[in-house]
């Protein structure tokens, strides 16, 4: 992972509580949220949360109903061409034409762009080597496979040097490798100083943003970095540990009386001997909890590391969390009103 | 600069879409030519022929009167021999079984109209449901029993014609006895000389008769009745005379009114006799002269409306296609999705639509370019190339006129299909009211109006004043295809803004 983008980096996108509502739907929700120049923030959230929605308020597609927006220092309402032009936008879905070439529709929309001719040649042998589609080019466009024809629309989201790279969902539907693939070119243009503001399904891709803001519902639950966001999930860090399976109870016991341990947990699907243990922080307890189960001699520990659990169960935990903190919401409103 | 890379974008990507569709492309350019083709080796150019069945009086199927009647129907009407009949229901059940096109029953008197004196019906049943077919048949049958009529009328002048010579003999006998009448009374003959004109009264008296019997078929007759009336006047004052011992120079001067009266009645005889009966009958015969200078046109019937449908065909067929092309355009960018990166990118509505227009504007002439030389060499179409420029402004005018009714259709639409069904119904529109097949002269005057809100209207009829006629349209014409081309514009590019707007 390259750095992260200092906190004082300056904002390239801020939105200070956005509300968008179409008649009595609700799309988004007091949406804040800051990108700062050169990282990859995240939006991640299940399928109708307000992703999409987010992105259109940000690139000026729709209009927000309340709150303000700004992007590259300007209202996207009032985007002039010369900020279009700093932006690049792959959608969703693939939006070209199924019946011009790869070329064709690259230099279609390098024209959109309105990039000149004298040197553009040569921009766009440049983005399709990036994308790895040159053998691809004068192939039609609907000819091409699923995971190209995202490429396709990824290089031309690209062919005008943005800016700012704003990417709706770019690995949906896409195989694992490939999905790998995207993200290192997105760390690959991060490192060549773009901004990168991605949406995805994938959870696990949380793991390659600088920054991530977790969605449901219209509204933001959190903004933190991934490891914040794993933090905030478990509250606190996890060290795993192995005994000797006749010694999980004593090792148990004894880890739940230290200080430093939150809790104790038998992991799931693992043989006997297989503990996790919760901390507030790994690095400082580990050497702790190390010296305490050695310093006892009916215990016979094998092995001790930090643990990172799957994105997808963080996620999952921030769901529940924020379900469980709903519900208790609503009842306390419904007590007030009885 | 940038503003013009923007705008050449979709000149591009249209040109490079639609070249990548061959069968299009040749459907477009050898389509049209195959067709007129087709019609101009098809069409025989002439009326439809009417399959008849003729009802005549019993015994007659076979008659002179029979056979006469079918060689003066004329070739519109082939009534063949196992469809002549002496019974009407035999005929009317072939016309139900579509065997023939058209019944006429002669009645039994259809002979005796001048002895009876009252008009005969012919009557004529058909069986058509195609009302141009049947203005067809009423007006057929109607020329039909014209001829037939005349014919009749040539027939029984001839015969007048014949008792008209009886006359003359009548007035050469008479003159000669006037010769003797007045030899007899110089003579001082009184008695022989009553006695001829006494001959010379009945001989009167008998014309007379003759005369009265003979139908007033002309201004001939009536006169020589009312000169044989004065004559008869004249000999009886003669012979009243004579018996009673009047003055010889009376009588003299009487006789000598008598013989100017024979022989302006010979004068008249003489005339009438070598009158051709054709003249009498249809004294008056039209002869048209058409101002236009339509010596180009082929006389092969089939070939000439060719060449006269030709510029009409090709200005439909531009117009078709230019306004399904852009009814597709904008509907398939919205279903594509292309419209949302066109809301992100630094690109305006106007500028979208301003590279269409120029895209298939470009198109559209490439396609005249190709296709014209097909109908100048292949179907002799002629092209006056001093009517150049006006073409080429006429077909630029035209395609962008046309281009803006397709983005209406297409602003207005939801989906490609729906795009289609209103490009058809336009093209359907522009059949029957752009004067394509029925004159523009055949409608009510807000029809007419509405018309012109029709490309095409304008653009095949300076069309086929351009190329038949070598005449330059008027401005009237280039006016309107202007003002079609901005209001489109303007109705496209507002609709289609809204629609591209940031919601």
């Amino acid at each position: 992972m390259s750095p992260t983008a200092p906190a004082t980096a300056p904002s390239v996108i801020g939105l200070e509580h956005v509300t968008k509502q179409f008649g009595a739907t609700t799309a988004i929700a007091d949406v804040s949220l800051d990108v700062r120049r050169g990282e990859i923030f995240g939006v991640v959230g299940p399928s109708g949360c307000g992703k999409t929605s987010t992105i259109r308020v940000i690139t000026g597609v729709y209009v927000p109903t309340e709150g303000q927006v700004r992007v590259l220092g300007r209202d996207p309402q009032h985007f002039r061409a010369s900020d279009r032009e700093k932006i690049g936008y792959m959608p969703q879905l693939f939006v070209l034409y199924p019946h011009l070439t790869v070329l064709e529709n690259l230099r279609f929309v390098a024209s959109l762009y309105g990039l000149p001719w004298k040197g553009r040649r040569r921009r766009l042998h440049e983005v399709l080597d990036f994308v790895e589609l040159t053998d691809a080019r004068h192939t039609l466009a609907n000819n091409i496979s699923g995971g190209m024809q995202r490429r396709l629309q990824l290089a031309a989201a690209l062919i005008h040097r943005p800016v700012l790279l704003i990417v709706d969902e770019p690995t949906a539907g896409i195989d694992p490798v490939l999905r790998g693939r995207f993200w290192e070119q997105f760390k690959r243009l991060k490192d060549a100083g773009h901004t990168l503001l991605v949406t995805t399904q994938y959870v696990s891709e949380v793991a390659y943003c600088d920054r991530v803001a977790v969605m449901r519902e219209g509204g933001v639950l959190m903004i933190d970095t991934p490891e914040g966001l794993r933090r905030q999930a478990i509250g606190g860090e996890v060290i795993s540990l192995r005994v000797d399976a006749e010694d999980t109870w004593n090792a148990m016991q004894l880890l739940k009386r230290h200080p430093l341990v939150r809790d104790v947990r038998r992991m799931r699907n693992q043989p006997m001997g297989s503990l996790e243990v919760y901390v507030s922080d790994a690095g400082a307890a580990m050497p702790e909890l190390i010296q305490a189960l050695s310093t006892d001699p009916t215990i016979d520990m094998r092995h001790a590391e930090e643990y990172s659990p799957p994105f997808d169960d963080v996620f999952i935990t921030l769901m529940q969390q924020a379900e469980r903190a709903e519900a208790k919401r609503h009842a306390a409103e419904q007590g007030v009103a009885a | 600069m940038k503003h013009i890379v923007r705008i050449l974008s979709f000149f591009a990507k249209e040109i490079n879409s639609v070249r990548r569709q061959p069968l299009l492309l040749g459907g477009l350019i050898l389509g049209p030519f195959l067709i007129l083709s087709m019609f101009g080796v098809g069409y025989t150019g002439e009326r439809p022929t009417l399959r008849t069945a003729l009802v005549v009086p019993p015994g007659q199927k076979d008659s002179e009167l029979v056979q006469n009647l079918r060689e003066n129907m004329g070739a519109t009407f082939q009534v063949s021999d196992e469809h002549i009949y002496e019974d009407q229901a035999p005929a009317m059940t072939a016309l139900r079984q579509n065997q023939v096109d058209i019944v006429e029953v002669f009645p039994p008197d259809m002979t005796d109209v001048y002895t009876t004196g009252k008009q005969i019906n012919i009557d004529i049943t058909y069986n058509e449901i195609d009302p141009l077919l049947r203005d067809w048949i009423e007006y057929l049958s109607y020329t039909q029993i014209n001829e037939l009529n005349k014919e009749l009328l040539r027939i029984f002048v001839g015969q007048t014609q014949e008792r008209v010579g009886t006359l003359k003999e009548y007035l050469n006998q008479s003159r000669e006895q006037l010769q003797s009448v007045r030899n007899r009374i110089d003579s001082g003959d009184r008695e022989q000389a009553r006695a001829t004109v006494q001959q010379l009264r009945e001989g009167t008296t008998l014309q007379l008769l003759a005369l009265a019997m003979v139908p007033d078929v002309s201004s001939e007759n009536s006169d020589s009745a009312s000169n044989l009336q004065r004559i008869k006047q004249l000999l009886d004052d003669v012979d009243r005379d004579l018996a009673e011992g009047g003055a010889l120079d009376q009588q003299e001067q009487r006789l000598s009114e008598i013989d100017q009266q024979l022989a302006a009645m010979q004068a008249v005889a003489d005339r009438v006799r070598t009158l051709d009966p054709l003249v009498i009958v249809s004294p008056l015969r039209s002869k048209t002269h058409n101002i236009v200078p339509i010596s180009s046109f082929s006389n092969n019937p089939g070939i000439a409306y060719v060449q006269f449908y030709t510029p009409a065909v090709v200005a439909l067929l531009l117009q078709h296609m230019m306004v399904t092309l852009a009814a597709l355009s904008l509907i398939r960018e919205r279903m594509l999705g292309t419209l949302e990166m066109f809301r992100v990118a630094p690109i305006s509505a106007e500028q979208v639509l301003t590279g269409k227009y120029l895209g298939y504007t470009l198109f559209g002439l490439l396609i005249m370019l190709a296709l014209m030389p097909l109908l100048v060499f292949g179907l002799g179409i002629p092209f006056p190339l001093n009517q150049l420029g006006n073409f080429i402004v006429i077909v630029l005018l035209l395609t962008t006129a046309s281009l803006g009714w397709g983005f209406v259709i297409s602003a207005l639409v939801r989906s490609d299909s729906q795009a289609v069904q209103f490009s058809m119904l336009l093209l359907l529109m522009s059949v029957f009211f752009s004067g394509f097949f029925i004159p523009l002269k055949s409608f009510i005057p807000s029809i007419r109006t509405f018309a012109k809100i029709l490309p095409v209207t304008h653009g095949l009829q300076s069309l086929q004043q351009l190329l038949l006629l070598n005449q330059a349209p008027t401005t009237a014409t280039y006016l309107w295809l202007l003002g079609i081309a901005l209001v489109s514009f303007v109705l496209s590019w507002y609709m289609f803004r809204r629609q591209f707007q940031r919601r």
